[in-house]
């Protein structure tokens, strides 16, 4: 083993080296270029602050108008989306996707909320009220809830909002939210019923460090509370998503994983109150393992007592942990799943796995292992051209997987699909899901009154006319100053 | 300089204000570029992050204070910069090792730098402990001024740099151990998108 002070030297010696590699001349760029958009720039600038004297006008005589109308209770979805769901944009860090029945499932893309009832074929944007669309849980096809950065006309950072339905989607009510005052990190929301809820987030304290807070609804989301914060931060699941790993059993038990929020040792807690107080609990790993890095995953219940805790060991293997008691201890699983060749798909993270509906399955890389009560089987699966980040199953037929591939032909490459695909066949053949969204229904648009909301329309099209502009000079400039840049390279 | 940086903060002289500008920028181009590459460990991402800094600085010039450590605004806002790329997805997917065709020269000679044990290793690090190796043992700063610079308590700088080294340790020293790179490779937070 190398000594500490071999790491320091290899240390200094990469960065001396990359100080050496790194040339000292810089491309040549000057402030006068941007100089100039500064003075040319008055005529936008006088066009969106009157973009924006519209934009506040017109909204306080809508809001005036408004408020004259009796208000409806619930808020109906806005215009659907018009991208496919088939296609996934993990623009936020929420959990992208969930299968509730072999018909129904939700997909996050981007920011739009998109559901589907017929295992697909079509989609319907439901998409709640909220600029930064959101972090989802169903618990059945009926009742939901949706967390999001709420700052309706404005591209300001929002603050946290919740939303619930109790139809599908059909209409959202925005829901009291003790939330934080400005939209935080990775908010995970988790129900065991349709009155006993928790939305945990990241924050941070007062010296800019990373802390665990939650927060709890015992009817349903009418009314949220805040709890002590948590012992430790909990972790990113599986790093991509940035959801986190919070999962409750019941109304009193429920688990996270977390660390210290620079990627140290990870604990699971539980808690036997609701969320109120948390210890840390013992997970076995196999001897040879000890003090190595592991990557835990937050359990899943086949019954009241029985339980399974995927454990990614820091070689890749996968470990399934059991309990038969609830949760109260764990034992050391008994079977150990290899990452097949090619190499972990996703190196130094718990590897996806899903426990439910009769269904057990861990992704390693591009291989599935698959038990549906009959056994362990080792599936390659046909249609799969990435790496799978993501797998769900209804039932031991249909499951939905999110994978990613490259689009690039030629290396380097940050051009990539994560596609949502499906499989009738117990995972061995996966095609995407395809089919366009569909229209939705839009009482807020008509019963919004036209005229004000046309000005607010015009000033909002002004302002990004404007917006863009600027942003199209500042993108000229930029392209000119990379091809000042690979100039000086090619010298 | 200091003067003249007043001066051109306060708009009364442009062309000493493109000047002064310009030698700042020919003299911290080169730092800001190598201590947000020692975080991100992509060129053209600490390329962006670097001429990004520079353009926040010249957009805010008139709301510096007179008194303000232009180098170290600027380090800040790099390695602040740097240090969140990480959150973004496509951040992620650009990490992947990469086998690069590309004449750059300065890519090709980063890319012979310790190899890719070294280069995984430091990945596997948070960006922050990153952040805090690259100023302690690139820059040779203090505690102190990594705590200042970072906006952190000195104790919590010390306790990263301390975690930071131990992980590389770990890490370097199984895999010296005679451990097949493939299968004892540590936990490296990316994604490679086959």
């Amino acid at each position: 083993m190398m000594a500490e002070r071999d790491v320091v030297d290899r240390l200094t010696n990469l960065y001396r080296e990359i100080d050496d590699a790194i040339p000292e001349l810089p491309p040549s760029w000057r402030p006068d270029s941007h100089r100039r958009l500064s003075r040319q720039s008055w005529p936008i600038q006088l066009l969106a602050t009157a973009a924006l004297l519209v934009i506040v006008i017109g909204g306080a005589v809508l809001i005036k108008e408004a408020r004259l109308r009796p208000s409806p209770a619930p808020v109906t979805s806005p215009s659907p989306q018009s991208t496919s769901p088939s296609l996934v944009s993990l623009s936020n860090w929420v959990r992208p996707m969930g299968l509730l029945t072999d018909r129904d499932g939700w997909v996050v893309s981007g920011n739009a909320l998109n559901v589907t009832r017929d295992g697909g074929t079509t989609w319907r944007a439901i998409t709640p009220p909220a600029y930064s669309c959101c972090a989802v849980f169903f618990l059945d096809a009926a009742h939901g809830w949706a967390a999001g950065a709420y700052n309706p006309g404005s591209h300001a950072v929002g603050t946290l909002k919740i939303f619930g339905t109790v139809d599908g989607g059909a209409t959202w009510k925005q829901l009291d939210g003790a939330g934080p005052a400005s939209l935080a990190c990775c908010p995970t929301l988790d129900f065991v019923d349709p009155q006993h809820g928790w939305l945990a987030y990241q924050d941070n304290d007062a010296s800019g460090g990373p802390v665990g807070k939650l927060l709890r609804t015992t009817n349903g989301g009418a009314s949220w509370s805040a709890l002590p914060t948590l012992p430790a931060v909990p972790v990113e699941f599986h790093g991509i998503f940035q959801y986190m790993q919070v999962r409750f059993a019941s109304s009193s038990t429920g688990w996270f994983v977390g660390d210290d929020g620079y990627g140290g040792t990870q604990r699971l807690y539980l808690t036997v109150d609701g969320g109120l107080s948390w210890q840390p609990q013992s997970v076995p790993v196999p001897g040879t393992e000890a003090g190595a890095v592991t990557h835990l995953t937050v359990p899943s219940f086949l019954s009241d007592k029985e339980g399974v805790l995927p454990v990614t060991l820091n070689d890749g293997h996968v470990l399934l942990d059991s309990t038969s008691d609830g949760g109260a201890t764990w034992s050391l699983g008994t079977h150990l799943f290899s990452r097949s060749s090619p190499p972990a798909a996703i190196q130094g993270n718990e590897a996806p796995t899903f426990i439910g509906n009769g269904v057990t399955a861990i992704a390693l890389g591009r291989e599935l292992e698959i038990n549906s009560g009959t056994g362990w089987t080792s599936v390659s699966p046909n249609g799969i051209a990435g790496v799978i980040y993501s797998i769900e199953f209804a039932n031991a037929r249909v499951g939905w997987a999110l994978s990613g591939r490259s689009l690039c032909q030629q290396q380097p490459c940050i051009t990539h699909q994560v596609l949502l695909l499906r499989t009738t066949d117990g995972g061995h053949h996966w095609s995407r899901v395809g089919g366009a969204v569909g229209s939705a229904d839009s009482a807020v648009g008509a019963s919004l009154p036209m005229g004000p909301l046309a000005l607010v329309v015009l000033g909002a099209l002004a302002l990004i006319g404007s917006t863009f502009k600027t942003r199209s000079v500042t993108f000229r400039l930029r392209r000119q100053r990379s091809q000042q840049e690979d100039a000086w390279l090619d010298k | 300089m200091c003067k003249q940086l007043f001066w051109w903060r306060r708009g009364t002289d442009d062309r000493a204000a493109r000047r002064d500008f310009d030698a700042l920028y020919r003299q911290l181009y080169a730092p800001l570029v190598r201590a947000a590459y020692a975080i991100t460990f992509d060129l053209e991402v600490a390329r962006e992050i670097s001429h990004e800094a520079f353009m926040r600085f010249w957009e805010r010039r008139d709301r510096l204070a007179p008194d303000s450590n232009e180098k170290a605004w600027l380090m800040r806002v790099a390695v602040n910069l740097a240090i969140s790329h990480r959150r973004g997805f496509l951040a992620r997917l650009r990490h992947q090792p990469l086998v690069t065709a590309s004449a750059d020269p300065a890519r090709l000679a980063l890319d012979r730098i310790e190899g890719a044990a070294m280069r995984q290793a430091m990945l596997s690090l948070d960006p922050r402990e990153r952040a805090v190796l690259a100023m302690r043992y690139g820059k040779d700063m203090s505690f102190a001024e990594i705590a200042s610079l970072l906006q952190r308590p000195q104790g919590t700088v010390r306790t990263v740099c301390r975690r930071a080294l131990n992980k590389l340790h770990r890490r370097l020293g199984g895999r010296e151990a005679g451990g097949d790179a493939t299968t004892l490779s540590d936990p490296v937070p990316v994604v490679n998108v086959q």
